[in-house]
């Protein structure tokens, strides 16, 4: 009984982990990481 | 926190004033010093400007002005005291002693200077910055290894230094990525201290940056970088006349060794405190015309009334006549922006008439002419030069018909030692796996979670770990050359070859680097000019064959091409680069057909890398592997485990081990017995795979998949090797030995593995079409979101994953028909 309780625990964990990926993979584009910190005047952006 | 912040009513302390020329003389003069206190008075209807009492002397500042002052407030120190009572405070450089006062803690913060590390790319700053911040920075002999700031702590002397590695510059023009991000960094962070690192090696290109960087008039040291190299060779070098010329101390400096480092940050403490006998603003005089237009341009500026306190006006009408278009922007926002621009146009109409050039050319002229002025005082090159070392080998490494041969050799060394080498080490990950997963077997009680451990995780992850040497003599071999400067070369011979695929031959180095991980690989085409190159060499670079499919490769070749498996190799990765070109070539003609900026690129001289330094980069990339292997191998590991061992108890199982239960119970002799049920839990658990999850998954992709050769356990291992490419191998490793975890019995077990037809699973071919389709099919999720985020844009992240998924399924079809054509005809 025991094994299936952490099997539980261990998808649980599992699901979270992969969201939180999913999450930080979305949100750190909206960030952004540009090398010009978003600078108006950037090459990478006009070129 | 700045003074701009205080609230009325509030006091605080002040830790340092930064700015800079008058400006930071007329507040020190009033009185804001470090450590003295200073109360908010109010805030004048508009919040500007601010009243202050500071000893006993009250005085308004602009809240522009006040924002240059660093001060502690009384609320910062109680939260940092409390903090520190507490014992919660994670902070070293602010900790505090208890009873400690509020004085006596910003003179203590007032001691953390902050640094920035600003120099001409390969010019050894990151090997400095390295060996006073104890970080483990990459350093390649080549251009662009900084691509972001990278920040470290060091202490030194009761002072706490706050270094920042910018990325390396020519200049401060606003034209490249870097050259906005150095500017942006100097306007936005007022470092304290700039260190200009300079190369020994090549004085003259080097210290251009150094004049424009004495034109924005801020506090510097100069480290005379590689001064062992500048001794070598025999030059005679008076640096400290340099320096009483310039008004900017000079430290000689080799990063390599550490030599000179603390005598550099100890000129960087006199500099901060003002106390270094040669530090001095000087103007670079450009010459009548041009200082005759500077000073309109200035006088245009001052009337404003209206400049930024933090950059000079002699800087911003230097830049204004220099056209340079970001400075113009921020001029254009203020107040009486016409009447200065149109002061600009004057004096650039003159100076373009009077001297017959434009006006950037003029400056840089002026600036060179400035260098050599002082160099020909300082600088004493030795005239008795033999042929160096580097000129040597480059008669050999770039000769027109011996430069590709010796860059295929090293390839093949490369692959071939590879392949070789990590077969030793392999052989004992492997046993400690296979020991770890019997041990688990024997001593745990039975039930799911001991199924998970040795099936899913020990047999997953143990799968993938045994390829770790082998990623680390690749990346060993990368690091040698990169550090070497033999990348640099194979960039300048490949150069023809590159712009025949419409790319730079500066899009070499990006792609090499994709050899190691597609990742960084596409991180660093930043330092590609051109957008249509840069863009390109992104989009191209899932195609040059990463350490993560490497796993596949050794396993595959292991089992079906062990003779030949260098070779193989070889040809998996010329394929790569072969597909690379083909669809750069495309892209260039469809996607990005407008026309190129020429191609630069430096030979830096060669050097020997340092043991220590390859075993660092061997270091960075193991803990990156291992941190991969507790992450996403490690989770993909169990998903997949999961999706193959769910649904159970089905009514199929049930009859299976109704089956089992009458066999046992009957009164056959033993060894039919055994025989019998061994078979029936064989026919159990290709059934419970076929009817799990992952086995549903699998049909319902395989008719896409089986004309390339696959069957179902292949379609779903390539499925989950999307997320990792290593995961293919130990999905492959769950799906096809279930139980077991190394690697030779996988190798085994592929090559038994029959179809329900009787034929073999897996034959050469069918290996040879599953190694293409993972070499090319999509690439990782971490490369997808590098390619999203360097272009800006989802929809190149999309068209890569539909453009390498939609290649891969061709050449892998035409690969698995046209092979199984050639056997029929054969036999």
């Amino acid at each position: 009984m025991w094994q299936e309780i952490i099997i539980v625990l261990i998808a649980l964990y599992v699901v979270f982990y992969i969201g939180k990926k999913i999450y930080k993979n979305v949100t750190h584009h909206k960030t952004g990481n540009r090398p010009c910190c978003g600078c108006s005047k950037c090459t990478r952006k006009t070129g | 926190m700045r003074l701009s912040e205080l609230r009325t009513g509030e006091r605080g302390v002040i830790v340092k004033v930064m700015g800079r020329g008058a400006f930071r003389k007329r507040i020190i003069e009033m009185g804001f010093i470090r450590g003295k206190e200073v109360d908010v008075i109010r805030n004048a209807p508009l919040k500007d400007p601010i009243h202050y009492r500071v000893m006993g002397y009250d005085v308004s500042l602009r809240r522009n002005d006040a924002k240059m002052i660093e001060v502690i407030g009384t609320a910062e120190f109680e939260r940092i005291s409390s903090q520190n009572t507490n014992g919660r405070t994670n902070q070293p450089i602010y900790t505090v002693p208890p009873d400690e006062s509020i004085e006596a803690m910003a003179i203590r913060k007032g001691k953390t200077i902050n640094v920035a590390l600003v120099g001409n790319p390969n010019c050894g700053k990151t090997t400095l910055f390295n060996f006073a911040s104890g970080a483990h920075e990459h350093v390649g002999n080549y251009s662009g290894v900084t691509v972001d700031a990278k920040e470290g702590i060091f202490h030194q002397n009761g002072y706490t230094f706050m270094i920042v590695d910018l990325p390396g510059t020519y200049s401060l023009s606003a034209y490249s990525p870097e050259e906005l991000f150095i500017r942006k960094h100097l306007n936005d962070e007022h470092p304290d201290v700039v260190i200009n690192v300079i190369d020994a090696s090549n004085l003259e290109r080097n210290l251009y940056l150094t004049c424009q960087l004495i034109d924005r008039d801020i506090r510097m040291v100069i480290a005379l970088n590689m001064y062992d190299e500048l001794e070598k060779r025999g030059d005679k070098f008076d640096y400290r006349s340099l320096a009483q010329m310039i008004g900017v101390p000079i430290v000689p400096t080799v990063s390599k060794t550490g030599s000179g480092i603390e005598e550099l940050f100890n000129r960087v403490i006199k500099v901060y405190e003002e106390k270094d006998p040669v530090l001095r603003h000087i103007h670079i005089n450009y010459g009548e015309t041009i200082e005759k237009g500077i000073e309109r341009v200035k006088q245009a500026l001052r009337q404003t009334g209206d400049t930024s306190i933090s950059i000079s006006n002699r800087y911003l009408s230097i830049k204004l006549i220099e056209k340079d278009s970001e400075v113009e922007t921020h001029i254009r926002e203020m107040q009486g922006a016409d009447a200065i621009l149109q002061e600009r146009d004057r004096s650039v109409t003159q100076i373009e008439t009077l001297l017959k050039e434009d006006c950037e050319t003029a400056f840089t002229d002026a600036r060179y002419g400035f260098i050599s002025g002082a160099l020909r005082e300082t600088y004493e090159p030795n005239k008795i030069r033999e042929a160096t070392g580097t000129q040597i080998i480059d008669l050999f490494v770039t000769h027109k018909l011996l430069g590709f041969p010796i860059f295929i050799f090293f390839m093949w060394i490369m692959f071939e030692a590879t392949f070789r080498l990590g077969e030793y080490p392999m052989g004992w990950i492997e046993s400690s796996v296979e020991w770890i997963g019997g041990f688990v077997r024997n001593y745990m009680s039975e039930g799911p979670l001991k199924d998970l451990l040795v099936d899913g995780i020990i047999g997953g992850v143990g799968g993938v770990i045994v390829f770790l040497p082998n990623i680390l003599i690749l990346y060993a071999f990368i690091s040698f050359m990169e550090d070497s400067g033999y990348m640099a070369r194979a960039a300048f011979i490949m150069d023809k070859i590159m712009h025949k695929m419409g790319l730079h031959g500066k899009s070499f180095i990006p792609l090499v680097m994709g050899f190691g991980c597609n990742v960084p690989a596409i991180m660093a085409s930043r330092t590609i000019e051109s957008r249509n190159s840069r863009m390109i060499t992104m989009l191209v670079n899932p195609l040059m064959s990463c350490s993560a499919r490497l796993p596949v490769y050794v396993l595959l070749t292991g089992a079906f091409f062990p003779q030949k498996g260098g070779t193989v190799m070889f040809i998996l990765y010329a394929t790569g680069v072969f597909l690379a070109v083909l669809m750069a070539r495309m892209f260039k003609r469809f996607l990005f057909n407008q026309e190129d900026i020429p191609f630069v690129m430096e030979l830096p001289p060669y050097r020997m890398p340092t043991g220590k330094s390859i075993l660092i980069h061997m270091w960075e990339k193991t803990k990156q592997y291992l941190r991969k292997m507790g992450g996403v191998i490690l989770i993909a590991s169990i998903v997949i485990w999961f999706l193959g061992y769910f649904p159970r108890n089905t009514e199929k199982g049930k009859a299976f081990d109704e089956q089992i239960a009458r066999i046992e119970q009957s009164d056959v002799n033993e060894n039919d017995k055994t025989e019998a049920v061994a078979e029936l839990e064989r026919q159990k658990n290709i059934t419970h795979q076929q009817d799990s999850y992952i086995g549903q998954i699998g049909r319902a992709i395989q008719p896409v998949l089986s004309p390339l050769g696959f069957d179902w356990k292949m379609s779903v291992s390539l499925m989950s090797g999307m997320a990792a490419k290593e995961v293919v191998v130990s999905t492959l490793s769950i799906l096809y030995t279930g139980e077991s975890d190394d690697e030779q019995a996988l190798a085994e077990q592929i090559k038994r593995e029959q179809e329900t037809e009787g034929m073999p699973a897996f034959t050469p071919l069918v290996a040879l079409s599953f190694m293409l389709f993972v070499l090319i099919y999509f690439p990782c999720i971490a490369t997808v979101s590098a390619i999203v985020n360097e272009s800006g844009s989802w929809k190149w992240g999309a068209f890569v994953i539909g453009y390498t998924c939609l290649l891969a399924w061709i050449v892998s079809f035409l690969t698995f028909q046209i092979g199984q054509l050639v056997i029929q005809l054969i036999h």
